[in-house]
């Protein structure tokens, strides 16, 4: 490819480099020029983690071809400090707890800072349109805007916590930050540093995608088109013949279990018989390039059979069903029997029946999944975006047949998780690659592919019967749902588990019946998503309530106030409560505020 | 990634030289918020890519003999803060502003966004009811054209092989005129358009008789459309709330017989009504305040 020579200016010094034209900025300023405080989280403009300055204006650098900054001045996260001391940006963001993962900050920091800029008093409305185009899904915008907030005060000088004099220099933050966490035990009911948050507002954290080894190949992986198909043959051998190309992997060459699983080991490594949803990975690859591992998966020659997908629970559980796995979609039924509805029922002036039905949810976290596997002296080393490193460790020593002692995973920063990393990603193929070609291998999924591969909130059809007096008591409920695991358990039967026993929500009611069934469909895998089971059972309980209200004549507020579990009260699976039961002082709190918020409307609570 | 070759050329009459003389599959790359992703995910491959965002003379706004004229390679962020077009032309603004994220705006030009062609185009139903022209330039001459007739389906334009989008042009509108846009997505920032629509009304002085109407609707077609049935609802008679209603009820009509018997037609149905409604009524009071 011919390179194209182009100047510009990068963080105030005059750099001139040649290169490939199709490089997006994102590429060259963290492959060439190791600035990898810019992130990549979707590559299509809407995250904006890539977020730089191009002559003081915030542009999303996934979206920018390298050769279109030629004389341009170009801003990374990297060049905010100056002479030791932090931007008041990067300070606030510090200060004000705006930093959690930390892989969204980089790209926020700048937007603001270019909203700062331009226009250093900006209103509240002003920071949100600024930061509009930045995503974050772990802290929470408000923090963020308190942020910039802060950075306005710290920018005019004024500073109310005095925190910029002591803190402006990162050595004095450094020290400051080591000491709160070595003194552990002074710090409870005081406003410490998190212990990371310096070197994310400063782009020095090292997530797994920003580590690079000596002599590293890259990893891909070769996922199925189709929802569900029997596996007929792998032809690989064009692919090993492209230069460059230095393993391709099917499931002949895991030494070990070809099934992985937290709670039942059903998921394959590589699928070695039958595909059960889209993404299914059928094959690796490591070569020394990107482009050179893509151009190998498109080598790879598949033979499928198709069959037809199940992707409706209903469907599913019939007995005639079309089966994802063994002779039945059911993985587990769960019951739950206190007391005697049929009474409840009975003794119940009004009975509300309803059918509700949730979605899949998507974790997105901004960070995609990241792997990097090594092999040395026997040892297997993979650092990753993980929440379970355990739990990696002992899947990747399975499928390599390998003792625990000689596989170390290490986790590197983490851009999110929220339950969707807990499930295994790249650590199983980031080891086998490596173990093959006993070289670093990176993997590193595209938004596309973590979208793909990771697992979901499990969707939930429930039918819910719920009983009350007339004076609003609730007597009985009786349930039932259908949770939509997808092609793999993952944390599915936990999950169903919590989904069960909270349909009665924070609510005390003495006859309950509720059954539970979890089931496989050639659907994406559905796993632990915050709140695991819960938010699908809380849609139930709260909108019965609402609904009973409305037929017995009585507030939301009162319905509630009358029901709720208090130190005394039995719980649905008979557990008597004897402290921190907070719902009812949260629900009076929550009507206080509403009433100061909703003045003039007191009456529809 | 297929390999290409690529150009930054430094002045328009270089880059149409270079346009002219390339053979293979050309593209031109604007800002290159759409061509950049396109090319990574192989849904176009160019040969040559000639590169317009250091090409000079390109990237201006200006008034010139009653006409506002602005340069193809303008940003969106040029567009926004341009008080000329605040002032003269409030429908762009709009538009402009409700394009993409702060990031987006700042790299994407009103040229890039007018020759991609897409159904959801934020700046063409704003152009179209200021009647504005483009001029495509080669080495051959000038062609000019109603920005509307240019597009031809999603992502086709009647552009030749070596053109290039110059210029997007409009007359000024009257002191009596009223501009707006309004766009549904599905979050608030950063979104494509659901669907949106572009409003001008025009008042004979120190009346509310209305001399002229133009409407436009962006993602229920191809391209953009202009809604004539709605607009003759409104011209020759004085502006009224009555009228108002009458003309979000042909907007609605005139969006559901184009969008066709797709999923989305119940939505679009009603939200159409909701967004023309909040549109001409806003644009209503600002008449009454004039
Ligand atoms: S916006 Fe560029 S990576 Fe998401
Ligand atoms: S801290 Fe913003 S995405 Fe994690």
């Amino acid at each position: 490819m011919e390179e194209v020579k182009i100047s510009f200016i990068l963080n105030d010094e005059s750099v001139s480099v040649e290169v490939d034209p199709r490089k997006r900025l994102l590429d060259m300023l963290r492959e060439d020029f190791l600035l990898t405080g810019v992130k990549e989280g979707c590559s299509v403009g809407e995250c904006g983690a890539c977020t730089v300055l191009i002559d003081g204006r915030a542009v999303t650098s996934c979206l920018v071809l390298a050769p279109q900054v030629n004389g341009h001045r170009v801003t990374t996260i990297e060049g905010l400090q100056k002479n030791g001391e932090l931007h008041p940006l990067q300070q606030a963001f510090i200060d004000s707890g705006a930093v959690q993962c930390g892989f969204c900050t980089p790209g926020m920091i700048l937007a603001a800072k270019a909203l700062l800029d331009r226009n250093p008093h900006p209103t509240r409305e002003d920071i949100k349109t600024a930061i509009s185009g930045n995503l974050c899904r772990c802290t929470g915008y408000e923090k963020i805007i308190k942020a910039v907030e802060t950075a306005v005060k710290y920018l005019e000088g004024k500073d109310e916590n005095n925190r910029t004099n002591d803190r402006k220099k990162t050595e004095t933050l450094k020290k400051l930050t080591e000491e709160a966490i070595s003194d552990d035990i002074r710090v409870i009911g005081k406003s410490i540093i998190r212990k990371d948050a310096l070197k994310k507002t400063t782009g020095e954290a090292l997530f797994a995608g920003d580590m690079r080894f000596e002599n590293m190949l890259y990893g891909k992986v070769l996922r199925s088109q189709v929802p569900h198909a029997i596996l007929k043959n792998i032809d690989t051998t064009d692919a090993k013949s492209l230069p460059g190309v230095k393993a391709v992997l099917t499931y002949k060459d895991i030494p070990g279990a070809n099934r992985v699983g937290i709670i039942l080991k059903d998921e394959p490594v590589l699928v070695d018989h039958k595909i059960a949803r889209i993404g299914d990975p059928i094959a690796l690859v490591a070569a020394e390039t990107q482009e050179i591992a893509e151009e190998a998966l498109e080598r790879i020659k598949v033979e499928l059979e198709e069959l037809p997908p199940v992707v409706d629970v209903k469907e599913a559980i019939k007995e005639d069903s079309v089966k994802v796995h063994g002779d039945t979609n059911i993985i587990a039924i769960k019951n739950l029997i206190k007391g005697d509805v049929e009474e409840g029922f009975r003794k119940s002036d009004i009975i509300v029946e309803n059918h509700y039905k949730t979605n899949f949810v998507s974790h997105m976290f901004i960070e995609p999944e990241c792997g990097i596997g090594s092999y040395e002296n026997g040892v297997i080393t993979v650092w990753c975006s993980s929440q379970n490193v355990h739990f990696d460790r002992a899947e990747v020593a399975r499928v390599l047949n390998m003792p625990r002692s000689k596989v170390r995973v290490i986790q590197a920063e983490t851009g999110g998780g929220f339950g969707g990393k807990l499930d295994i990603s790249t650590q199983c193929y980031a080891a086998l690659l490596a173990y093959y070609t006993k070289r670093p291998v990176k993997i590193i999924y595209s938004r596309v592919e973590s979208t793909m591969a990771s697992s979901k909130r499990h969707p939930a059809i429930i039918r819910c019967k719920t009983g009350a007096t007339k004076e609003g008591k609730l007597m009985a409920l009786d349930a039932d749902m259908i949770l939509d695991t997808g092609a793999y358990a993952s944390y599915g039967p936990g999950v169903i588990t919590r989904t069960v026993v909270h349909i009665t929500g924070p609510y005390d009611i003495p006859n309950v019946k509720v059954k539970g069934h979890l089931v496989y469909t050639n659907n994406p895998m559905a796993g632990a998503m915050r709140g695991f089971g819960v938010p699908q059972a809380a849609i139930v309980h709260e909108s019965q309530m609402d609904i009973l209200a409305k037929e017995l004549g009585i507030s939301p507020y009162e319905i509630r106030k009358r029901n709720v579990l208090k130190p005394g009260s039995y719980t649905a699976t008979n557990q008597l409560l004897t402290s921190s039961v907070g719902i009812e002082k949260t629900l009076d709190a929550a009507v206080e505020k509403a009433k100061e918020m909703l003045k003039g409307w007191e009456g529809i609570l | 990634m297929q390999e290409f070759k690529y150009f930054a050329p430094s002045d328009i009459n270089q880059a149409l030289k270079i346009l002219d003389s390339v053979k293979g599959d050309k593209r031109i790359l604007a800002g290159g918020t759409d061509l950049v992703i396109a090319i990574r995910e192989r849904k176009i491959n160019p040969e040559v890519v000639i590169d317009l965002k250091n090409t000079q003379n390109l990237n201006y706004i200006k008034q010139e003999n009653g006409y506002i004229k602005i340069g193809s390679m303008s940003t969106f962020t040029d567009v926004i803060e341009s008080e000329l077009i605040k002032r003269k032309a409030r429908v762009l603004h709009e538009s402009c502003y409700s394009m993409g994220s702060p990031q987006i705006r700042n790299w994407a030009t009103i040229g890039g966004n007018i020759i991609n062609a897409s159904p959801a185009t934020d700046s063409v139903p704003a152009l179209m009811v200021l009647d504005a022209t483009v001029k495509l330039e080669s080495v051959s001459g000038i062609r000019e054209f109603k920005v509307q007739d240019i597009l031809k389906g999603i992502n086709k334009t009647n552009l030749n092989e070596n053109e290039i989008l110059t210029e997007i042009s409009f007359k000024i509108p009257s002191e009596n005129t009223v501009t707006g846009f309004r766009k549904l997505g599905r979050r608030a920032a950063l979104s494509i358009a659901r669907i949106s629509i572009a409003c001008l009304i025009e008042v004979e002085e120190n009346t509310m008789r209305c001399r002229d109407a133009r409407i436009a609707l962006g993602a229920v077609a191809k391209n953009p459309i202009r809604a004539t049935s709605a607009e003759e609802v409104l011209i020759g008679k004085d502006i009224s709330q009555k009228l108002i209603d009458d003309c979000v009820e042909v907007i609605s009509e005139i969006a559901v017989k184009n969008i066709g018997n797709r999923p989305s037609l119940p939505f679009k149905r009603q939200s159409i009504k909701g967004i023309s409604r909040e549109l001409l009524n806003r644009l209503y009071m600002e008449l009454w305040s004039n």
